[in-house]
Formats: structure tokens, sequence, C-alpha cells
């Protein structure tokens, strides 16, 4: 069997003492950061990306794919706990587990999210390595206007489906397309946007936009308008195991928040929310006690918590297939990617095979190391939440602007940083989307590339290219994901 | 329902990029020989994205203000010094990261960036600042081989 064979492969390398190493280090970062209130998965990716300047690509992958990891399974800590989700999936985590934690459940309810994460992400890890082989066979016969349907379909449906509106959504995504228009033309060489700065030439670092975006727009929302109330950490006391009870509600809830999950991660229809509020529903309906709901019932948390993993996990599966991130935290991942001269996309299990493998290897293995980090030294990580508001936000400053500034050691990039900075507060408190930005900024470039491919092989008709079969349905289904809600309320109230 | 100005600066601002974009767009050469896309194409269309959304957006403006805004800061009172100790914490460090070097700089980031959050302390802030600072600073310069600036510490060896 030729995926057991590479697997197999993958675990010699992600097994090797030094990736090993890496990968402990990188769980460990991402819990670390995960835990701080305020922090995402996207942001912890976006800091620690300059710290992987130096090592191999192999290494530097499986570290981040334990920071990735690390950060979702510490994010639900942290919402369980105090009740500030650090991300929109996190949202219905949190509103389970406050409950339980208030009524002295906190113990079961962290031990919840971690199996659930843990049992989640290993299943979604399976799926992901038996599918995505034949989901890069199929892409290989992709052209570039397959490709430019796909990049639509992603980036609208992000747009769309993230937050409150649909059109501040998809503002948002043309704002982030215009940061990515910034600097040269890609076929002609010429400049736009750059307003004869020299620096401004090479583009916009996606990863200064994205600490920008999610550390200094956050920063600055929280220092003016939530600078006075106290976030209240709860104790932990009570028993912290599950009893014969819980495993019996969480089993069902954890299986079927995976198969909501993985499937729409591994779609390029975006966002991790879809999928939680989805299995939290679904639960609710299930539920013998649907009283419960609202008043802290653990299968709330346990389905979302697996939801979410399947979800992220399954959204390597366009990223490492297609190329295509439908997450920011994605987005960044390929940004890692491309540091490295590596384009993830269908050829990427040909002429990479040992580091997606690895890579892959490296997941069932950081699932098993988050569930040891994270059920007997949940202790340890709290103590991270009781870090006083000044110095908190400090050392976010601190490693937000190391970050950023790591990469080129330029003050432009400290001007750019401050700038959207401004932008992201601005978006924060009229609330709209961060991600949507990101995604364009990332984005951005690859759609115009590959419709151009797409249209000089076309002979210049737009028609050509929208016509074939493959990108009409592609663009269909976009369409109807994006304005079919919209329609659907609209015939409903007439 | 009052149009709230706010929103119409927002359709302006949006406008506005449109209209950059656009001229941008503008400056680019136009289609040549057989091709009847050039470079103009997709930032013409992006331009064109945004004028549309700001039109929307206009729209929505003047018929009862954006829909669904929720924001936890709509019951609160802006502190907005706050917002200001974090930009001063900010233009201070790029004025300081080249010839304060990166240890100096970080540790006035983080100070200031704890006075915007109401921290009284500013000598403990300083040493923590400084502490966190440094230890980022080797472990790049030792582990990561990045050399961030040295800036004045240069002259202690560092």
């Amino acid at each position: 069997m030729d995926v057991w064979n590479s697997l197999m492969q993958g675990f010699g390398v992600a097994l090797a003492p030094m990736n090993l190493l890496w990968g402990i280090i990188g769980v460990t970062l991402g819990t670390a950061i995960g835990v701080l209130p305020g922090l995402g998965p996207a942001l912890t990716v976006a800091m620690l990306l300059p710290l992987t300047a130096k090592l191999d690509p192999t290494g530097a992958m499986i570290m981040f794919a334990g920071i990735y990891y690390g950060a979702m399974y510490g994010g639900s800590t942290t919402s369980i706990l105090l009740n500030t989700p650090g991300e929109t999936a996190s949202i219905m985590t949190s509103l389970e587990g406050n409950q339980m934690a208030k009524r002295g459940r906190a113990g079961p309810a962290l031990a919840t999210a971690a199996w659930g994460s843990f049992i989640a992400g290993s299943i979604a890890t399976v799926l992901l390595s038996l599918f995505a082989p034949y989901v890069a066979d199929v892409a290989l016969k992709f052209g570039p206007a397959e490709y430019f349907a796909l990049i639509v379909m992603a980036f609208m449906t992000v747009s769309a489906m993230m937050g409150e509106s649909t059109l501040r959504g998809i503002a948002a995504l043309f704002v982030g397309l215009t940061i990515g228009l910034i600097g040269m033309d890609n076929i002609s060489g010429q400049s736009r946007l750059a307003f004869g700065v020299p620096e401004l030439l090479d583009g916009i670092d996606v990863v200064v936009v994205a600490v920008a975006l999610f550390a200094i727009g956050e920063t600055l929302f929280v220092a003016t308008y939530l600078n006075s109330g106290k976030d209240e950490v709860i104790a932990l006391k009570g028993s912290a195991k599950m009893t014969p009870e819980d495993w019996k509600r969480s089993w069902p809830a954890w299986l079927r928040g995976t198969a909501i999950g993985f499937p729409f991660g591994s779609i390029p229809a975006g966002g991790t929310e879809i999928p939680t509020f989805l299995s939290y529903a679904t639960e609710k309906k299930l539920s013998k006690n649907p009283e419960e709901f609202g008043k802290g019932a653990i299968e709330g948390v346990a389905g979302p918590e697996a939801a979410n993993n399947a979800t992220v996990t399954g959204a390597l599966v366009p990223l490492l297939t297609l190329g295509l991130p439908v997450s920011a935290t994605a987005a960044i991942i390929l940004v890692a990617f491309q540091q490295y001269g590596i384009s993830p996309g269908p050829l990427l299990f040909q002429n990479q095979g040992p580091l997606v493998w690895g890579l892959i290897a490296s997941l069932y293995i950081g699932n098993v190391l988050l569930l040891v980090l994270n059920l007997p030294l949940v202790g340890f990580w709290i103590k991270f939440l009781t870090i006083p508001k000044p110095q908190l936000y400090g050392g976010i400053m601190l490693f937000a602007v190391m970050g950023a500034y790591g990469l080129h050691q330029s003050a432009l990039d400290i001007i750019i940083l401050l700038t959207v900075g401004l932008l992201g507060f601005g978006m924060r408190l009229y609330d709209f989307p961060l991600a949507p930005v990101v995604i364009g900024v990332v984005l951005g470039p690859m759609a115009e590339k590959n419709l151009r491919n797409a249209l000089a092989i076309a002979q210049g008709d737009l028609w050509n290219v929208v016509s074939k079969p493959i990108p009409a349905v592609i663009l269909l289904l976009t369409l109807a994901a994006v304005l079919g809600p919209a329609v659907y309320r609209r015939l409903r109230s007439s | 329902m009052k149009t709230k100005p706010v929103e119409l600066l927002i359709t302006l601002l949006m406008f506005l990029l449109a209209g950059l974009t656009a001229w941008q767009a503008y400056q680019l050469p136009p289609p040549s020989g057989y091709s009847s896309v050039g470079p103009r194409f997709f930032p013409g269309a992006i331009a064109a994205g945004l004028a549309l959304c700001g039109a929307l957006l206009l729209w929505q403006a003047l018929n009862g203000g954006f829909p669904n805004v929720s924001t936890e800061a709509s019951g609160e009172t802006a502190q907005w010094s706050g917002f200001y100790w974090i930009i001063i914490a900010l233009v201070t460090f790029m004025l300081t990261a080249k010839w304060g070097g990166f240890p100096l700089a970080g540790m006035l980031l983080f100070a200031f960036s704890a006075r915007a959050f109401g921290s009284q302390q500013l000598a403990k802030d300083l040493g923590i600042g400084f502490g966190l600072a440094l230890a980022a600073y080797l472990f790049f310069a030792k582990v990561l081989s990045v050399q961030l600036p040295a800036g004045v510490l240069a002259y202690l060896g560092l």
C-alpha cells in the first residue's frame, strides 16, 4: 500500500531526534501562547514565524504544525476558564465550558475538550493521510482556470461566512486584495501602489499584516475599550476527572463533531465557525437533557471542540494539495512554506514526499504530545491566565513586534504595523471580520497570476475562462453560497 | 434612525481607496499586442470591487446604519489614554530599535504598553521588559543565529 509506506517513512522523519525535539518545542510554545487570552492561533503562528528562519524546512514545518495544534488546545483552556474566546471557533466551547467551570466542573470540561481534540485530531489526520494523495492526483489535472475558480470560491466563502455581515466581510476581502496588489506586477514587472518607496516593491509581508491586525489592532481595542473590566479566572477545583457518565455523554459528541468538522475543513469553503455552531446545534437537538444546555452541558463542550480540531486538520487538505489556505492560520502556514521556496500544491506530494509525510506523521505525534501536555499539566498553563493585564499586553506587544521586526528589521515594517494596526482597530470597532484581509493578501496575487495565465490560454476571452465546465460549476456554487442566505431571507419575509 | 457620521466616513475611505487603486491601475501600461488583458485588468477589477462595496455600505449607512454591528465597545466608555500609550510605545520602538538595540527598545515597548493598561510601576515594568527582550534577543542570536540590532549594548560585548 502506497499511502501506508509513505506514512511509515513519514514517521521515520518525524521521529528523528531533532525533528521530534522541534515538534515538542512547537506544541509547548503553541500551548503557552494559545493559553494567553486574546491570542488566537493565527497570531501565534505569525509571531513565531521568524523562529524558523534558520531551521531546515522539515524541522520548521513540524514545529509549525505543533504550534498550530498547540494554539488550538491552549485556546480551549482559556475559553473554558476565562470566557474570552480567542477566536470565533472557541465561542461555542466557552458557552458551555465556562458554565461548567462556574459550577465547579472545570476539570471535566478541560478533560473532555482535550480528549475530544485528541480523538478528532487523530481521526482527521487518518482521513487526511487517506484522502490528500487522491485530491492531489485530481488537482494535477487542474489548469489556471480551475485554480482561479477555486481561489475565488475560497475567498468569497471565507469572507461571506465570517462575521455578522456578508457585505462587511467582502469589503474586508477587497481591502486585503488591495494590500496584496502593493509591489510589483509579477508579469510585467511594473510597480503599483508602491509610490516610489523601494522597500514596498517587494510587497507587504503578510506576517506583518497578520500581526498588525490580530495583535496591534486587538491591543489598541482592549486598551481603549476593555481596559477597566477585570477578567475573572475560575479556579480549578473539584475533581479533575471525568465521571463514567461524562465519558458516556462525550463519546458520541466527539465522533459527531469530527464527522461535521472534517468535511467543512477540507472543502475550500472557509471557517471553523460554522462547523462548531453546527456541532453545538446538533448536540443540543440530540441530547436527552436539552435543558442543561446553556448551564454547562458536557456535550456542548465535547462536540464543538472535536469539530474545531477536525476542521483545522481538514483545512490541511486544501492547503497541502491545492496550496489554498481557507483560514487566516492556514494562510500564514502557506507563507511559512513559501519562505523555503516550497509551494504547496499537487506536486508537493511528489517533489517533497519526505517533508509532507513527515509533517502528517508529526500531526499524529503532536496530538499525543498535546494530550500529555494538557491533561496532567493543565494546572501549569492556568498560571499563564493570572498574569496581570498590563504585563500580559506588554508581553504581547513585545513578542508581536519582535515577530514582525525580526523578518526584515526595517523601520518601514513598524510603520506598516502601526497603519494596519489602526485599520484593525477600526475594523474591530465596526465589526468587520479580520481574516478576509489576511486571505486577500495571500490569495490575491495567486488569483491574479492564475487568471492571467488562464486568459492567455483562452486568447484573452474572459467568457472562455469562466464557461469551462469545472470553473463554471465552482463559480456557480460560490455565487449560491454567497447570495443564497440573503435571497432565502428575502423570500421568506415576503 | 439617524445616519452615523462614522459610517459615512468608512464609506468615504472605501471610495478613496478605490480611487487610489484605479488611478494606480491606470498608470500601468495598456494591453499590448494580441493579449486583450494587461497589467491593468486585475487592479482595475479590485478598484471596481472596492467601489461597489463602498456604494453598498453607503446605502446601508443611509438606510438605518450597518446591520448587526455587535461589539463589546458599545457599552463601555473609551479610554483614549490607553490608545495613545500603545501608539507612543510603537513609535518609540521604531525610533530606538536601530541605535538603542533590541533589548532596550523592547524594554521601552513593554513598559509603555503596560502603562497603556494602567500600570503605575514603571521601574518594575522596565525591569521585566528588559529581561524579556534580552532573553528574546539572546535566543535569536545564539539559538537561531538571527542577529537583531544590539545597538549601544554592542559595547558590552553582547
